[in-house]
């Protein structure tokens, strides 16, 4: 890796990724403790929690505390207390979607009546990375940058430039739609994926459609990801449901390619075809 | 909050990727690896 700046660049990227729960976690770093040992503890306390949770809610593991609980072998008082809030956000999320959003999701993804099982993913991903990001900003001036597969938070100080965040184009995955600029705040993406397992329209089981992508601007990781699932699933609804939400805006790619920027409060601009 | 439309990663300076498809299996081929191994 070519490396050409300094200790005292303070405005060099310092990268970290590692992969976990099935997706690549890139950090960038930048200011006083990009290169230092404390930053380096700083993204290995990251991983830490990312890893602990991935043991807790992991749908893909037989033994976590989701799946044991999803056969009725606990209950939910046996659990660590994060799993009722997880479950408590996806309550709020089902309500505020109008039961599009949803943990409780079909088994079978190609049987919309078979038997539901409990998957929190929507609402673990943006969740997890949000307050694993806490371990970051106790790095004093430091600018930080954190994806975990696509779901984005981040920090940067006034007297350094905004980051730059791509939003991937879902028809062609070496390019990209549009540049968000961002200093604090975060931004989520679902859309058609191979590891979608759970994203279904819950109101009748089925996947998805209508969009084939919408990216949600907010302050929380955690609601950016679960209103970017939520609109997701509601399909051709997505960007008018979007306007009711409290985000800063989103960005909606429909089948035909054509890419709606959306803004509430106001109705919706379409930005290019 | 400025929203630009570009067309291609490499003709804008791009930090990091959002995207639906960051997997670990598809992470070789996409453009956030190339970010994360250029450095930059």
């Amino acid at each position: 890796m070519l490396s050409v700046v300094g200790p005292l660049d303070q405005t060099a990227n310092h990268r970290f990724v590692e992969h976990v729960m099935g997706m690549p976690i890139s950090l960038a770093l930048r200011g006083r403790h990009a290169g230092t040992a404390r930053g380096r503890a700083a993204w290995q306390a990251v991983m830490a929690e990312l890893n602990a949770v991935d043991r807790v809610f992991s749908t893909y593991r037989a033994d976590s505390f989701v799946n044991r609980l999803d056969r009725g072998e606990i209950r939910l008082e046996d659990c660590p207390t994060e799993v009722r809030v997880v479950l408590e956000l996806g309550e709020r999320a089902a309500r505020s979607s109008a039961g599009a959003f949803s943990v409780s999701l079909p088994s079978d993804p190609d049987d919309p009546g078979s038997r539901r099982r409990l998957d929190p993913s929507g609402v673990v991903k943006g969740w997890a990375t949000e307050r694993a990001a806490r371990e970051l900003e106790t790095l004093e001036d430091t600018d930080f940058c954190l994806s975990a597969g696509g779901d984005v938070t981040c920090r940067a100080a006034p007297e350094r430039e905004p980051w730059q965040i791509g939003i991937e184009n879902p028809h062609d995955r070496s390019r990209i739609v549009a540049v968000v600029p961002l200093r604090a705040g975060a931004v989520a993406t679902s859309g058609t994926s191979r590891r979608g397992a759970h994203l279904f329209d819950a109101r009748t089981g089925r996947r998805p459609s209508g969009v084939d992508q919408v990216s949600v601007i907010g302050p929380s990781l955690t609601w950016a990801d679960i209103d970017a699932t939520a609109a997701y699933a509601r399909g051709v609804d997505a960007a008018r449901w979007l306007t009711t939400r409290p985000i800063s805006s989103a960005i909606v790619v429909r089948p035909d390619g054509s890419v709606l920027r959306v803004i509430p409060s106001t109705t919706e601009q379409k930005v290019s075809t | 909050m400025l929203v630009q439309s570009t067309l291609q990663a490499q003709s804008a300076k791009i930090d990091m990727v959002s995207g639906a498809t960051v997997t670990s299996g598809g992470y070789l081929q996409s453009l956030q690896s190339a970010l994360d191994q250029a450095g930059i």
